[in-house]
């Protein structure tokens, strides 16, 4: 039971339920901005009927050619609020402002041990297209998963690379 | 000279500035101005090393220099830097106007000039500078920039509070975006988005509309929200519209909350107009989503919503939907076994019957099939079990228990927490948050109940035992990690508040809205070196924040994101205006003060360079913003108290009595600081009682008769402060329950003797000033307090091993913290006056005795050096026999024992501990530090880590004030 709606600046000061979680990182106030200013779009709020932040997500849209495409930067649930489909529906959320910006696909990049969140993806409908070596922190690899949107109507973008590459190969 | 030689020249210097290595940049730069002296950007970049450097003075003298003729880019850009490092925005207007009018038409410049507008909210300018970009350029962004810059001269610029003119800026601002539709020249989104944005500032609802419809808006804006239209039908009242728009968005998504109430709130506005038909259409429809639905609230949460809004609007809902009771009944059978099951129903319960209440959550607890002797069977009849104990707590259950229930209570809450977490948690991974916890987390909220009721520390002890038990086994888990920081500080055990505080890793924007649960409690502390990280990190973040937000409002510009540019100046003065901000900043000076250990010069000289400007309070209290998480801890209180009051009306009002307290606290402390800083610096200004001319004399810029009223007004003020928060009779708000707001500090500051002795130190140090002899009233006024803070201290009982009530140990620590706080600040005013009037006396006999021949027949009442000499030792004596006091007084803090280690206290519960687990790490690199905090030990640790502070602390001031 959700309501959605942009996230605001003011918002930073009350999503402590959802950050406190040691999965989720809180970021200087930069990086939320330059996201609010470059791609206000992609970052939205879930909110519970009793007014807390649920949950957010924030991403953007880049690339050029076919290569145009949806990116999810963070997807964060607050512990209370798990296991209710939030999630789902935050990324259903990216997913339609990406079909509207007739991006070809949607990609996400999630540590390799995370399975709860691989599983999931995967049942949303994302592959793993490849493998980003020592992504993160503590030299972590990660997985750069995607799923095609109608504009790529050959899904030519979910077709996985067999070979790893290096975060500075990625474009 | 050639151009790419010095940019060679100049790498270097730019490399090492980007590293931060400022001394390095400075060094390289000097090396390339010995060979080029007059290169602008060398200069430009020595300022900007200096700045860094903290040599603001020097570096000033050459921007000022440079200031006259800078040109090229490159100097521009650097001189921006400083600038905006030394806060002086409209410097960047002027060097890029002067630069742009020597180049008209230069894109770059005149961007940048925009730009340096956009940093000062010129609108007016920015309007002028993006049309001469226009015109030099015909690009759109640029005419959206004047455009948008119309806006705000509209909606926040001087003109926005005339109607008349504000309209006609915006009208005018449409009309220029009319122009290009007609003309078939839109680009962009963002352009068509403002577009709407301008029609919704004038009310032209119709025109959203019709616009919404029109192929540049579906062309250009293809993902416009629907939320535009739903808020365009609100406003025009459009409720069959809404109806049915809210209705489709349903069928769509039936747990949309939003479209729900968008649903209802139509449905009830058509049904006010008289169609009663509608009540029952709303009816069908939601049974229909709650028949198709496969489990989701959404459809549930609606019906408990329209039973709401009958009953508010005098409509009869249990004939078409049957007992309210039920409905409730049925959302927990269904959704009980969620965590928000709890949340959803919070919101529900007040609507149910008072008399029902308690009946209700003995159904709940029944239906869970859990009593005495069973225990849950699966997680799901877990969290059903949790969920119908807390909904138990808020509807009052709790409330009328005696000691032995709550206490029975509580062993049972321990006892459950204890079998499921072995039964179901065992092997969760360090980052999850076990289930079972939501036991122990209430088991410490009826706790505390029960501390209440006996007012008893001890029992908070126990608690702290017990969630340190659940932060070994599950240490993610963050509602445990506030409980326990709440109450560490209920029980004056900072060195317990910090390591909690430390595994919260609060950081940026939560140092703002978390401050309030540590930040803002730690000058009660005494532990200096624990607090003044927390005070630097914290101001840092502050002044980093409103420098670095600035420009996202040039982003935004860049990017076009026009409906973010409001918000950004809103979220900027909201972080500048927090109250918290404020209060750290003054607490952050005082605490230097306090802390001063050099002798009397170094003091002095450190002092001077804090640039305290006590003249002008310049804290916007009016403006003051709360900006505190206030529901960051979960609370499930009874929704009424005994009296059938509403317990979340009251802590709405301790919320907002909180703020007001701690505001005066802030005048007060600021205050405190500005009279303190003041008396210092009028020491050390040449004496006021000589006739005229004194300007001259010693070559001072500050008139006397200016330093005298402006003095004079401070002190008033002071005094006023002080009489007036004695007569407003503020109370401490109410500690009823765990997560209250723990009570102002200004409790704690007005009962001290502040007041008296900052008022006569004040009054002393300007009568020896003026060289009257009134000094000796205050001296002995000084004196008398000093006295009363040395009974307080003598009359204080030791701890030792009596129980405790739950804030004694605080109360008492607070003051004693207090008590020195005054005998630190009286130490450095009186060692000021000390060294001013005993040198003095010394090195300018010959001078003095020429003044007091010359004023000894027109004023009896004037003081002699001498005599001043002595009245500052006077009271010194006095001082030093306090400090020494205090030192001695120090063990009667000594805390309570705690009698059990955690094993012993587990077993007291029968719970035998399991040997410290091993948490499972997730195979990832996200760890987890596991938090043990021994309980049985830390109280003693921040006693002792307190009185090595205070001890070293009293010791520098006597050594201070050590004169004969």
């Amino acid at each position: 039971m959700t309501s959605l709606r942009p996230f605001v600046c003011n918002d930073m000061f009350k999503f402590n339920g959802v950050n406190l979680d040691p999965l989720t990182e809180t970021y200087g106030l930069s990086f939320y901005m330059q996201y609010l200013a470059h791609w206000p779009e992609y970052f939205q709020v879930a909110v519970a009927p009793s007014g807390e932040i649920m949950g957010y997500i924030m991403g953007k849209a880049e690339g050029h050619g076919e290569n145009w495409h949806g990116h999810v930067t963070a997807l964060s649930v607050s512990p209370d609020y798990r296991r209710l489909g939030l999630a789902a529906t935050l990324m259903k959320f990216l997913e339609d402002v990406s079909e509207k910006k007739r991006c070809f696909f949607v990609d996400l990049f999630v540590r390799v041990s995370n399975q709860i969140a691989i599983n999931m993806y995967k049942l949303l409908g994302y592959i793993v297209y490849r493998t980003v070596l020592e992504y993160y922190s503590g030299d972590e690899n990660a997985y750069d998963m995607r799923k095609a949107l109608k504009r790529d109507v050959d899904k030519k973008s979910m077709i996985p690379l067999s070979n790893p590459v290096r975060p500075e190969d990625i474009d | 000279m050639d151009n790419s030689v010095n940019e060679r020249r100049l790498r270097s210097v730019f490399d090492a500035i980007d590293l931060g290595n400022n001394k390095k940049a400075l060094q390289e730069v000097e090396k390339v101005l010995k060979k080029t002296p007059n290169l602008k950007t060398g200069l430009a970049l020595k300022a900007l090393a200096l700045i860094r450097l903290g040599r603001e003075t020097e570096s000033q003298i050459i921007i000022d220099e440079l200031e006259k003729n800078p040109d090229d880019d490159s100097t521009l850009q650097v001189m921006t830097y400083c600038y905006r490092e030394l806060d002086q925005l409209d410097k960047i207007c002027t060097i890029y106007s002067n630069a742009a009018k020597k180049q008209p038409g230069n894109e770059e410049l005149l961007t940048q000039l925009f730009m340096a507008h956009v940093r000062v909210n010129d609108y007016k300018s920015q309007q002028a500078v993006a049309l001469q970009l226009f015109k030099a350029k015909p690009k759109n962004p640029y005419y959206f920039w004047a455009i948008m810059s119309i806006v705000l001269q509209a909606l926040r610029g001087p003109d926005s509070k005339d109607k008349e003119k504000s309209k006609v800026l915006l009208s005018l601002a449409q009309r220029m975006i009319d122009k290009l539709i007609k003309e078939d020249k839109i680009e962009a989104e963002q352009e068509v988005q403002l577009y709407i944005n301008i029609l919704e500032y004038q009310e032209k609802y119709e025109d959203v509309l019709n616009f919404l419809q029109t192929n540049v808006c579906t062309n250009f804006f293809p993902s416009a929200p629907i939320s535009i239209k739903i808020e365009i039908f609100k406003k025009l009242k459009k409720w069959n519209d809404l109806m049915l728009l809210a209705k489709e968005l349903l069928e769509e998504d039936p747990d949309r909350w939003d479209y729900y109430q968008d649903y209802l709130l139509s449905c009830f506005e058509l049904i006010k107009t008289g169609d009663n038909s509608i009540i029952n259409i709303c009816f069908n429809f939601i049974s229909e989503l709650i028949k198709a639905s496969t489990k989701v609230r959404g459809p549930y949460l609606a019906r408990l919503e329209m039973f709401k809004r009958m009953r508010d609007n005098k409509l009869d809902p249990e004939s078409l939907m049957g007992e309210y009771e039920v409905l409730l009944l049925d959302y927990f059978r269904i959704f009980g076994n969620k965590k928000c099951c709890v949340n959803d129903l919070k919101l529900f319960l007040e609507y149910l019957d008072t008399d029902r209440r308690s009946q209700f959550a003995s159904k709940l607890l029944q239906d869970t099939g859990i009593n005495s002797t069973s225990l849950p069977q699966n997680k799901d009849q877990l969290q059903k079990h949790i969920c119908s104990l807390q909904i138990s707590r808020l509807c009052g259950s709790q409330l009328s228990l005696s000691v032995e229930h709550l206490q029975a209570l509580y062993s049972a809450l321990t006892l459950h927490y204890e079998h499921s977490f072995s039964a179901f948690d065992k092997d969760l991974l360090s980052t999850d948050i076990a289930t079972s916890d939501q036991y122990a987390i209430l088991a410490a909220h009826v706790m505390y109940d029960l501390a209440i009721k006996l007012n008893s520390s001890e029992r908070l002890v126990e608690t702290l035992q017990f969630l340190n038990y659940l932060l070994r086994n599950s240490p993610s888990n963050f509602h445990a990690k506030l409980l326990c920081l709440q109450i560490f500080h209920i029980l004056g055990c900072p060195l317990g508040a910090h390591k909690i505080y430390d595994a919260l890793d609060v950081k940026h924007v939560q140092l703002d809205s978390m401050g309030y649960l540590h930040c803002a409690h730690l000058p009660l502390s005494g532990i200096n070196t624990l607090s003044k990280p927390i005070y630097d990190q914290t101001l840092k973040f502050f002044t980093a924040s409103y420098k670095d937000s600035l420009e996202y409002l040039a982003m935004s510009y860049k990017f076009g994101s026009f409906s973010k540019l409001q918000e950004f100046m809103d979220f900027r003065e909201k972080l500048s205006n927090s109250l918290h901000y404020s209060m750290i900043s003054v607490e952050a000076l005082l605490q230097e003060i306090v802390c001063l250990n050099g002798n009397h010069q170094q003091n002095y000289l450190q002092f001077q360079n804090m640039r305290i400007e006590p003249n002008e309070d310049r804290i916007k209290y009016e403006e003051l913003t709360d900006n505190r998480d206030l529901n960051v801890m979960l609370r499930w209180d009874p929704i009424y108290d005994e009296k059938q009051e509403s317990v979340y009306d009251k802590i709405k009002e301790i919320e907002k009595e909180s703020f007001i307290q701690d505001t005066e606290l802030l005048q007060l402390r600021s205050s405190l600081l500005r009279l303190v800083a003041a008396s210092v610096d009028l020491i050390h200004l040449p004496y006021g009682n000589i006739n005229s001319n004194t300007k001259e004399h010693n070559g001072h810029n500050t008139s006397i008769e200016g330093v005298d009223e402006n003095y004079k007004i401070i002190l008033e003020s002071w005094i006023e402060l002080n009489s007036r928060l004695k007569k407003s009779n503020y109370q401490r708000t109410s500690s009823q329950f765990l997560v209250n707001l723990l009570p102002s500090r200004l409790h704690y500051i007005i009962q001290l003797p502040y007041d008296k002795v900052f008022t006569s130190l004040g009054k002393f140090v300007y009568n020896l000033w003026m060289s009257n002899d009134k000094a000796k009233v205050f001296a002995k006024d000084i004196q008398d307090a000093f006295i009363e803070i040395k009974n307080s201290l003598e009359n204080l009982k030791p701890i030792g091993d009596n129980p405790q009530s739950i804030f004694e140990y605080r109360d008492i620590q607070s003051n004693f913290i207090g008590f020195v706080e005054i005998m630190s600040l009286c130490s450095f005013v009186l060692s000021n006056c000390y060294e001013k009037y005993n040198q003095n006396q010394s090195q300018s006999s010959s001078s003095k005795k020429k003044k007091q021949t010359s004023n000894v027949n027109d004023n009896t009442n004037t003081l002699s050096l001498k005599e001043k000499g002595v009245l500052i030792l006077d009271v010194i004596k006095e001082l030093k026999n306090l400090l020494s006091l205090a030192e001695s007084c120090l063990v009667k803090l000594k805390p309570q024992r705690i009698e059990k280690t955690l094993n012993e206290y587990l077993a007291s519960l029968s719970i035998i501990p399991k040997e410290s687990k091993k948490v499972n790490q997730p195979d990832s690199t996200t760890t987890v530090l596991s938090i043990d905090i021994d309980i049985h030990t830390i109280f003693d640790e921040s006693y002792h880590q307190t009185v090595k502070e205070l001890s070293l602390l009293i010791k520098d001031k006597l050594k201070l004030i050590n004169v004969k």
